[in-house]
């Protein structure tokens, strides 16, 4: 801080308050308004004199007038009253002015006291400015004295030496040893801080740097992997698309499956509907057949009533006979022409009626014999129909359970065949999707090599970086620091190993993408190049 | 058959398995759906009397006459036989009429013929080339096991 600048900073703080030397300015102001208003009002009041004896005299020239013109005498007295009032109130006024004459000798009174009272106040202010100015003197001399000891308490500092301690007393510069002690504190802990962290950022930079490498090897490895990867889903989209490809053409087969079973289906309707015809034509053969047998159950009984007859017939036959022996018995006894030929009659009539009751019998057995073989015919012919039946019922019932069993079949094609058609599209989409992750796999082995690239070149700027924290440990043990503070410090950064042959070389790739079988992952490598760290830490 | 006055006309019938056959001159009548009215006390081969055409007629079942171990059985046929002036009814199991030509008999009938143990005089025949027992009805009616229509003989 310069000299000019401390006294200037002196006389600020020791100016006279506001609430002193402003009335003292403000007075004489006040004084001399005073005056030129009271001048101003004396001009106004003789203006106003002068027009008040213009108007009076005007009044009297028209006083006559008006009392002559005969008017409404009401108003015109109204009207005189009022102007006599206010010339009463003027002539009042006036005569008031009169007998305040002499204070027009106050504004000039008042002048001359603020002129006396600013001369006054000029001489009493040089009277301070030069007592203060005594005073000033004195003090910037003091100032300077300590300024100057302060000064060689803070030589040492320029060469690093943090011992320092500037002396605190009550000169001005007291608080600038104050501060410069606390600011000699903060530094010397910055000084240790910057070594500490010096050190620390060795070590971090030595651990990142062995990071680093670990990462670049990982980053090989990775992209190594990454490009095994990327082969892998190249395998992986093809096999998609071929599946892709299957199941459309699952999807063409369950759609022809699906026509097939629709041809059967309707096979199958018009099998019912033949079935549901031949059924009928069964059923009314079944009724026919019934009627056949009952027929033949009517003919049996008629057969049987030419049995009765044939029956009869015999018996009559037999009587005959009987008849046409005692005839004949007694023909011989008599021995007659006539009767003899009458037992000869009877004897042929009995004949013919034995022969026509042989035929009858004879004709009633066939047809008993024919009915009964009709009636067993019927009666196959309706187990048969009945079986038929039977069979075509099963036979329609299992056309109705194929049926069923075609549409289930549809229904589940149709099904299989949107599971089929959606596989396919989310193959396709698949494929599709393998595809771009091929790309971007191959996008990013660019990427992890130019990370591996990456890393190396900040293992390099971390060579520089650990330099640096070096050359900076150097100049920060250049300070001196008291005894109670740490020591200043050596460099304590340790480089850990790092052995390049943790990891699989590139070499170890395969042609066509297949995994090396025994090297290690890029995983087990990314673990292991975090064990350093951790025993770092 | 009128001009062969040698033919006889031979009323056939079967009873207990066997066919018997009587000259159809001693025949009257032949008859079927006969219901005859049983009486009390009589033996089980006696099926009652039979009211024909204002005669009162004893109905007999040939065939339970025959074998007696059969029982009572009531056969379809009735053959109406006539002795003198009586008439007698034998209820057989069928009946017809046969013609044979031959007037002599063919022989002895076998022992065991019903009939010959009945005490009823019999002869063989040969009826519609059949070999068959013939009797009277006079030698029915004359064998005392046919007359005792008692139930205990």
């Amino acid at each position: 801080m310069s000299s000019t600048s401390l006294h200037r900073a002196s006389s600020a703080s020791r100016a006279w308050p506001v609430s002193v030397w402003l009335p003292l300015v403000l007075l004489p102001l006040v004084l001399l308004a005073l005056a030129f208003v009271s001048l101003g009002h004396g001009i106004a009041d003789q203006d106003r004199t002068a027009t008040l004896q213009q108007a009076r005299e005007r009044w009297n020239a028209l006083q006559p007038l008006l009392l002559d013109e005969g008017a409404d005498a009401a108003v015109r007295s109204e009207t005189l009253r009022r102007l006599d009032d206010t010339l009463t109130l003027t002539e009042s006024r006036r005569l008031a002015g009169s007998f305040a004459a002499w204070v027009r000798w106050v504004p000039t009174a008042l002048a001359v006291l603020a002129v006396l009272l600013c001369f006054w106040l000029w001489r009493a202010l040089s009277a301070m400015r030069n007592a203060r100015r005594r005073i000033e003197d004195g003090r910037m001399r003091r100032d300077q004295a300590a300024i100057l000891s302060l000064l060689d308490d803070m030589t040492p500092l320029a060469d690093g030496d943090l011992t320092v301690r500037a002396t605190v007393d009550e000169a001005m510069t007291g608080a600038l040893a104050d501060a410069f002690n606390q600011a000699v504190t903060a530094l010397r802990q910055l000084v240790a801080d910057t070594g500490h962290s010096a050190k620390e950022v060795g070590k971090a930079v030595a651990s990142t740097r062995s990071s680093t490498r670990a990462l670049s090897s990982a980053a090989s490895v990775q992209s190594r992997e990454i490009l095994r990867a990327s082969n892998y889903l190249n395998v992986m989209s093809g096999a998609i698309a071929e599946l892709s490809m299957n199941a459309t053409a699952s999807a063409r087969q369950a759609s022809q499956t699906r026509a097939a079973a629709g041809e059967g289906r309707s096979a199958l309707t018009e099998a019912g509907v033949q079935l549901d015809r031949i059924r009928d034509e069964a059923a009314l053969t079944m009724r026919l057949t019934h009627r056949l047998a009952d027929n033949v159950r009517a003919i049996d009984a008629e057969v049987e009533t030419v049995r009765a007859i044939a029956t009869r017939s015999e018996l009559l036959s037999l009587n005959t006979t009987v008849r046409a022996a005692a005839a004949s018995q007694r023909v011989a006894g008599a021995d007659s022409g006539p009767d003899e030929r009458s037992t000869s009659d009877y004897a042929r009539l009995a004949d013919d009626v034995s022969d026509l009751a042989t035929v009858l019998g004879s004709a009633s057995r066939e047809i008993s014999s024919l009915t009964a073989v009709i009636r067993d015919d019927a009666d196959e012919t309706l187990r048969a129909m009945s079986t038929t039946d039977a069979a075509l019922r099963a036979g329609v019932d299992e056309a109705a359970a194929l049926y069923g069993h075609l549409e289930t079949i549809d229904t589940s094609v149709a099904a299989l065949d949107g599971l089929i058609g959606d596989t396919a599209d989310r193959a396709a989409r698949q494929a599709d999707v393998v595809r771009r992750l091929s790309g971007n796999m191959t996008v990013l082995n660019r990427l992890g090599r130019d990370g591996a690239t990456g890393l190396a070149d900040a293992s390099a700027s971390l060579d520089d970086l650990q330099a640096l924290a070096e050359a900076l440990d150097a100049r920060v043990a250049g300070f001196r620091l008291p005894a109670g503070n740490p020591a200043p410090w050596t460099s304590g950064i340790e480089v850990p190993d790092f052995d390049s042959d943790d990891y699989p070389d590139e070499g170890d790739e395969r042609p066509g993408g297949a995994p090396a079988p025994a090297g290690p992952s890029a995983a087990d490598a990314l673990a292991r190049s975090s064990v350093p760290a951790a025993s770092e830490s | 058959m009128s001009d062969t006055a040698a033919s006889r006309r031979w009323v056939v019938m079967r009873s207990a398995g066997q066919e018997y056959a009587v000259d159809a001159v001693s025949v009257r009548e032949i008859h079927d759906g006969w219901q005859a009215q049983p009486l009390p006390g009589t033996a089980p081969w006696f099926l009652g009397t039979l009211v024909v055409r204002g005669r009162v007629v004893p109905v007999t079942s040939f065939d339970a006459w025959l074998d007696a171990d059969a029982g009572r059985r009531v056969p379809p046929f009735g053959v109406e036989i006539t002795i003198g002036g009586d008439a007698y009814l034998l209820a057989v199991s069928d009946v017809r009429h046969a013609v044979d030509t031959s007037d002599e008999g063919i022989g002895a009938p076998s022992a065991d013929s019903p009939l010959v143990a009945r005490g009823v005089r019999v002869e063989r025949r040969s009826i519609g080339g059949a070999s068959i027992d013939t009797f009277t009805p006079a030698a029915l009616i004359a064998s005392p096991a046919f007359s005792d229509i008692t139930a205990v003989r």
